[in-house]
């Protein structure tokens, strides 16, 4: 299965044209749209961030590489996560490269990091949420397919508003890779005998979900704001109240 | 009844599955996240340990947390606000994390594992140290000591503990709490240093060799030794209740100067004769400085506890137990007969404490549990169908990873009988060659004792500097440690004085002189100063790794090979067989052993 998804990977489109039939012009011209206008709303806001976070605040560029290699070495762990558990050895092997190749990805993120801060990359610790389901390993491959296409429109944005440089051409690189395992992910899934209802109707479930985990991340930073606020109000409080009389 | 032990939020989650006082799985969280000292809920953990047993969370009569989070949060909220009005980032962060959910933690924990808060438990820290402590060890009767950071208050404690019949007897005697912790003064040097706190402690160990402890004075009037046994630090120097911020103050910076920039490589090296970095001198006396008292504060305690408790045998436990250069000076000079420390002495074995603690507490009919394996972690799958299917001269992915990836040719053979399989790994170890050896259930703790190890051999600095460098990215003054056949141990070490510590010499747990005429031929596992962290290896403890030893001594007179952790910088040791697949992939390794799979590199 993996060396006949390559092939496919190699030779045509293949979650398009399992996913394309039959299509309601309408909808997909409109659908076409809105993800158009959601990739430009994307570049215009890395663009602002860069131009207003990375160029003024000191480390603020590092913490990004820091995060996407957190990124990277999360998908490593997943694909080597969904390795450990599907029998089919040709499928484990393509799991195993990409995961060697994300796992790449992450190292040169490091290299980066210590090379332009000058200190060694203390990881960050992500949250294991393993995406693999023994009972439809293809969804993961779906996953990956939606997964890394995001990452390799946001890789694409950051690159295009860098100045060149070691960053911009190490994101350039990495974008061709990742370019690869959606090619490949997107074999996989075709590969897996699913309808095309039911392609769309789990890469549409990934967006939602996606979309939803986003919403909940910022809701998150939200509320995390307000109550650092009230922690930092209680703070004066608490220690005006608890301090001795004499002090008062 | 089925117990399982939880530790968790603070650093090294782990979790334990206690059968009817037998102790059935155990692992740290890292192992399957690939996170090194994973603080997060030990959901893989707990997975494994009930798989292991056949059981569901259901099933379970009790879960045990290994600290009390109620206690632990008062102490947390007096401390940032001790420093009111400028210890207000402290405080911000801290509550945040404590209310948001670690205050929370036995329902989580009940939620998590989908049963009822009721049979959700929580001991005390050093409680759940204390019975780690005990019931890894062969004694009946024993003196206790545990030191660590801080749990709820304390940071040290002293017992006595004996079993009555079958069942656990504990008799406190004595104990210090925070702020005069020994844990976190090292833990505070560590960052001083430049190293990651409650992380790279190891780092400062390994620096002091290359010191003297020339402000030992200075430390002393930082860490004063007190009549009960235990110690206390002078707050005009080191405050704990900073510690997310910076905990020394400007007293303490006018003593040592200021901390060490960690984007600066240190010029020592374990390997060379000559050292390079006498600009960082000031570091490794520092490192000396503290070494040395932190472990006369350890001898004190252990000598005053002889006295108390008039045991023979000592248990030591926490986190600061891992120092094994400390463990050495006790074994010779407390006053002991024995010695035990647990494999995993720190908080990732201290949800073995807290299941047994749990069991001895609730059970009607305990029985007495001593002495438990040290392989009780995960096994690996078979990966032979998967190495044979990676096509390393045409595969895309090492095509375009071309320089970055070793892209050596795989061999695969499956070598079903054991002797054979020694026989070929010690040939390929005798003829230089770096292997991988990944075999059976998983080491408990942090040190790999053969099951997922790194050997070579250890008459070649060159070869220690390879791994260093292309494989594990270590730090030069780090030193390797030795795996040797225990039968040759008295010809190779010099263990006067070490009569005592016949367990801890099998985990890798003490820091022992080499005999001068054998330092040459072990040079790339040892120190600057001519010692060694060694395991010695009986064929009742390990009897494969035990048969690659004997082989590798018929072709080079030496049953003595450099053993080191199965894994790459920043990670933990590997947790699954594809996991050591892919460090073989992608690093200079020549060969790999996964059970009775050789995969060797052309």
């Amino acid at each position: 299965l993996g060396e006949q998804a390559v092939h496919l990977a190699e030779t045509e489109n293949p979650i398009r044209s399992i996913s394309a039939r039959p299509p309601v012009r309408l909808r997909r011209k409109i659908l076409e749209r809105v993800a158009g206008f959601i990739n430009q709303l994307d570049r215009g806001l890395v663009r602002l961030v860069l131009l207003l976070r990375w160029k003024r605040e000191s480390g603020a560029a590092e913490e990004r590489i820091r995060a996407f290699e957190a990124t990277e070495d999360d998908s490593a762990w997943q694909l080597l996560h969904a390795c450990t558990r599907i029998a089919d050895p040709s499928v484990k092997a393509r799991l195993f490269l990409q995961a060697m190749e994300e796992a790449h990805h992450a190292e040169v993120f490091r290299g980066l990091y210590e090379e332009s801060s000058g200190k060694k990359l203390r990881k960050l610790q992500v949250v294991r949420k393993p995406i693999f389901q023994p009972e439809a390993p293809w969804k993961l491959f779906a996953y990956c397919a939606v997964g890394e296409a995001a990452a390799a429109s946001r890789f694409r944005h950051i690159a295009e508003a860098l100045p060149p440089g070691r960053f911009r051409e190490a994101l350039q690189k990495i974008l061709a890779e990742e370019e690869g395992h959606i090619g490949l992910a997107e074999a996989l899934v075709s590969l897996s005998g699913r309808t095309a209802g039911e392609v769309n109707a789990e890469i549409a479930r990934i967006r939602l979900v996606r979309a939803w985990e986003s919403w909940l991340r910022f809701g998150r930073g939200l509320s995390g704001l307000v109550s650092r606020g009230l922690l930092n109000a209680s703070y004066f409080l608490m220690g005006w109240w608890l301090r001795p009389k004499e002090e008062k | 009844m089925k117990v399982l032990g939880i530790a968790s939020d603070f650093h090294d989650s782990s979790a334990a599955l206690v059968v009817d006082g037998r102790l059935v799985a155990s692992s740290a969280e890292e192992r399957f996240t690939r996170n090194k000292h994973d603080s997060s809920f030990p959901k893989f953990a707990s997975e494994f340990c009930l798989r292991e047993a056949g059981l569901k969370a259901g099933d379970l009569d009790l879960v045990v947390f290994y600290e009390k989070p109620f206690s632990k949060w008062i102490r947390v909220l007096e401390s940032s606000l001790v420093h009111w009005p400028t210890s207000r980032s402290e405080f911000v962060e801290s509550q945040g994390e404590w209310l948001g959910r670690k205050l929370w933690t036995r329902a989580i924990l009940a939620q998590k594992l989908g049963i009822s808060a009721n049979r959700v438990r929580e001991v005390e820290h050093h409680r759940s140290h204390l019975v780690q402590a005990i019931v890894g060890a062969p004694y009946a009767r024993s003196a206790v000591l545990t030191v660590d950071a801080v749990g709820e208050r304390s940071t040290a404690s002293m017992a006595r503990a004996w079993w009555e019949g079958e069942v656990l007897q504990l008799e406190e005697l004595g104990k210090t709490e925070f702020p005069h912790s020994l844990g976190l003064f090292y833990s505070a040097i560590t960052a001083f240093l430049g190293f990651k706190p409650m992380n790279d402690e190891c780092s400062v160990m390994a620096l002091a060799a290359f010191g003297v402890p020339k402000y030992k004075e200075a430390f002393r009037k930082i860490l004063q030794l007190e009549a009960n046994g235990f110690w206390s630090i002078d707050p005009s120097f080191l405050q704990f209740d900073r510690f997310l911020s910076a905990p020394w103050t400007d007293r303490f910076l006018q003593l040592f100067g200021r901390p060490r920039d960690a984007g600066n490589a240190l010029g020592f090296s374990s390997l060379r004769e000559t050292q390079a970095g006498r600009e960082d001198q000031h570091w490794a006396d520092l490192a000396a400085s503290a070494q040395f008292v932190l472990e006369e504060a350890l001898l004190h305690s252990a000598r005053h506890l002889r006295l108390v408790s008039g045991e023979r045998n000592l248990c030591f436990a926490g986190g600061v137990a891992l120092n094994c250069v400390a463990n050495s000076r006790l074994v010779k000079e407390a006053g002991f007969a024995q010695l035990h420390v647990p494999v995993e002495p720190g908080d990732g074995g201290a949800s073995i404490g807290a299941a047994f603690a749990g069991y001895f507490e609730s059970a009607r009919s305990p029985r007495k549990a001593f002495a438990h394996p040290v392989y009780l972690g995960a096994k690996g799958n078979g990966v032979e169908a998967l190495a044979r299917e990676i096509d390393v001269e045409h595969s895309w992915e090492y095509q375009r990873l071309g320089a970055r990836c070793d892209r050596r040719k795989w061999n695969v053979q499956r070598v079903s009988d054991p002797e054979a399989r020694a026989d070929l790994l010690a040939e390929a170890l005798a003829a230089g060659r770096v292997a991988g050896l990944f075999q059976g259930r998983s080491e408990l703790g942090p040190r790999a004792l053969g099951h997922r190890s790194l050997l070579f051999r250890p008459d070649s600095v060159e070869l220690a500097e390879r791994v260093s460098g292309e494989i594990k990215d270590r730090a030069p003054f780090r030193p390797y440690a030795i795996s040797l056949l225990s039968e040759d141990a008295t010809e190779i070490l010099d263990l006067s004085g070490f009569e005592g510590a016949a367990l801890p010499l099998r985990l890798m747990q003490l820091a022992v002189p080499v005999r001068s005429e054998w330092r040459s031929r072990l040079r790339a596992g040892l120190h600057v100063d001519g010692s060694t962290r060694p395991q010695l290896v009986s064929e009742a403890d390990d009897s494969f790794f035990h048969a690659v030893l004997c082989r590798f001594k018929k072709r080079r007179g030496l049953g003595a090979l450099v053993n080191t952790s199965m894994n790459e910088s920043g990670y933990p040791l590997v947790g699954s067989s594809e996991e050591a697949l892919m460090l073989f992939s992608r690093t200079s390794l020549d060969l790999l052993v996964v059970d009775d799979l050789l995969i060797g590199k052309e």
